[in-house]
């Protein structure tokens, strides 16, 4: 492909040097920045590697994959709004390799919350 | 004009997208209910996928989803090892928008719900367009698909 340089290690001149698969399996493959509150469904403003949200309804949505993780031990990490926290649901919701779902709450009930400006980034080996 | 991205990595193939296609917001909605005991769900589509689905060339058939979701619910699975499915299986070409809907479905909602959604006594989903949703989120943990939907409309 045009413009492809390949490489297994970039070195610093005085740093040391670093394998690309760092850069490879460390680089985000599933991001995306959304809102529920004042809309009448969630919708995304910016997204990567993002097919769908799925609205499951107060401060519940599921995000779905294009291309899906390897496993589902990926790492999940988000933020939302300045009262409120996102949770990643792993037991007795969506975490697989195609889908997660992001629960939105206050911070100081950890009630279900519709939050704005929430965001969620997701790395990990792809299949 | 798509380049030729068989036997492209998904990945790539989707960050050249990224940089390349103008996103495109559908204003089609998929309102769905996978359970009796919650809330209708809503499946909105992506605007930097549906771009991907108009342009042709990225996607793979969905039929590559199913598989990898056969592998995944087998008892003992650990990892992927049919991931070379989604790269290696040529794209599909350009949709509609209404076919790339279609196609999320068949991808993004439980198969339980797409396969048999107008079976039984009340349907368990409807495309619509987001006008046709209640204007606020007032009660959103009550909202269901009306049983006096007229499928025909």
């Amino acid at each position: 492909m045009a413009g492809t340089i390949v490489a297994d290690t970039l070195t610093h001149s005085t740093a040391g040097s670093l394998t690309t698969d760092y850069v490879v399996e460390g680089t985000v493959k599933h991001r995306g920045h959304y809102n529920q509150f004042g809309v009448t469904v969630s919708s995304l403003t910016d997204s990567l590697n993002n097919s769908s949200i799925s609205d499951n309804g107060t401060g519940d949505v599921t995000v779905n994959r294009t291309t899906a993780f390897s496993n589902t031990g990926y790492s999940s990490s988000g933020g939302t709004n300045y009262n409120g926290v996102v949770m990643f649901s792993s037991a007795g919701g969506s975490y697989t390799t195609s889908a997660t779902q992001i629960l939105t709450k206050t911070t100081s009930t950890l009630a279900a919350a519709e939050n704005n400006n929430t965001s969620f980034m997701l790395s990990g080996d792809l299949a | 004009m798509t380049p030729d991205f068989t036997g492209t990595h998904l990945w790539d193939r989707l960050c050249w997208a990224k940089e390349n296609l103008e996103p495109h917001q559908s204003d089609y909605r998929v309102v769905y209910e996978d359970s009796i005991d919650e809330c209708a769900k809503i499946l909105v589509p992506d605007p930097n996928w549906m771009a991907c689905a108009l342009q042709g060339g990225i996607l793979p058939p969905v039929e590559v989803y199913w598989e990898l979701a056969k592998d995944e619910a087998q008892p003992d699975f650990k990892r992927h090892t049919r991931g070379y499915l989604l790269h290696e299986t040529p794209p599909v070409g350009p949709m509609t928008e209404e076919q790339a809907i279609e196609y999320l479905i068949m991808k993004d909602c439980p198969q339980s719900v797409w396969q048999t959604w107008d079976e039984g006594n009340r349907p368990k989903m409807v495309i619509c367009k987001k006008e046709q949703l209640p204007a606020t989120r007032e009660w959103r943990n009550a909202w269901r698909i009306s049983d006096d939907l007229d499928l025909a409309a």
